[in-house]
């Protein structure tokens, strides 16, 4: 690469006006702190179906699982847009990120449903793997926000990343039941990632004060 | 062939590749401004102000060219009491951009190291 290239120089000013746009998003925590507690509020269903006996009230609680992720998704991503109008939008400006495309989050949908699938009937065909499925929680959370933390080059995530495999290859390697170790792990995670969100939103809102102090 | 002192020369094919770059984009403040808005559905006056450093006004007028060559679609809102101008890359405003890049990538590449 030859510095002295205008269109190499063109191409990093592009690629880091490019990542600064993109990283706008991260740059408050708000999002972090709606996605941790979203992480909380799953670790807590693990925590009521450890403490829950088999029977009906496990049966209601398992049907209840996929409610709180999709409604847990939804009252997060509502949060998060909320937030940003009242606290950061006012500060630093608004911007609107293209959505992926449907067919995307058709794919994306397909391959959840099809990861989900075939993990259930490999414990099925094999009781002694359950032990590993918060190692897998752990490497497949580690994975995303290392891919995230690789996009838009913000160390904070990587760390989370770190400590999501860490935690869950650390779960699995202790033995604890499947409920036990999603307690300790989503409340772990949730509480690190919303920590880490609201330490960038302290710091974010001293630096960026409102309009009219501005 | 030497050059007649006083004719203008003649520029080589490639370079003249060159003078016929989009000249809307070219400019170094409006390149900013669309690559920024390359990166997004759309942004508020306010995040462009923040982000690429200019005045009100040089932002504004800028703002207003790149509107008037029909690469960015401007709308003014309001959100509770607080007005926001909303700006956004149109399609042909993306495709002149991507079109600035291959232009100026393909006379680079024509010229000698």
């Amino acid at each position: 690469m030859n510095p002295n290239d205008p269109t190499t120089n063109l191409d990093d000013k592009i690629q880091q006006a490019r990542l600064r746009t993109e990283r706008y998003w991260y740059e408050d925590g708000v999002a972090e702190l709606c996605v941790g507690g979203l992480f909380v509020l799953i670790g807590l269903y693990f925590v009521a179906a450890y403490m829950i006996p088999q029977g009906p009230g496990a049966a209601a609680l398992a049907i209840l699982m996929p409610l709180l992720f999709v409604g847990g998704y939804l009252a997060a991503t509502r949060l998060t847009r909320k937030a940003k109008e009242g606290l950061v939008y006012p500060r630093t400006g608004y911007v609107s990120y293209a959505r992926p495309s449907p067919r995307r989050r058709w794919l994306t949908a397909v391959l959840a449903a099809v990861i989900g699938m075939l993990t259930v009937e490999l414990i099925r065909r094999a009781p002694s793997l359950e032990a590993w499925i918060p190692a897998v929680w752990g490497f497949a959370t580690a994975g995303l926000l290392l891919l995230m933390a690789r996009r838009v080059r913000l160390a904070r995530l990587s760390f989370l990343a770190f400590l999501s495999a860490f935690a869950g290859l650390g779960l699995s390697l202790r033995g604890l039941s499947t409920e036990a170790a999603g307690a300790v792990f989503y409340t772990v995670i949730g509480l690190a990632t919303a920590a880490g969100g609201a330490i960038t939103l302290r710091r974010y809102m001293r630096q960026a004060p409102p309009p009219e102090k501005a | 062939m030497n050059q007649t002192v006083g004719s203008s020369p003649e520029p080589r094919g490639d370079l003249h590749d060159l003078s016929e770059v989009d000249r809307v984009i070219h400019e170094p403040a409006r390149l900013l401004i669309v690559t920024m808005l390359y990166a997004v559905e759309s942004a508020d006056f306010l995040f462009l102000l923040r982000e690429s450093g200019l005045s009100k006004g040089n932002l504004s007028s800028h703002l207003s060219r790149l509107e008037s060559a029909g690469y960015v679609a401007i709308e003014k809102t309001f959100r509770g009491k607080i007005p926001l101008t909303i700006c956004r890359l149109t399609d042909g405003g993306r495709q002149a951009f991507r079109a600035y890049r291959d232009h100026l990538k393909r006379v680079v590449d024509t010229l000698p190291e």
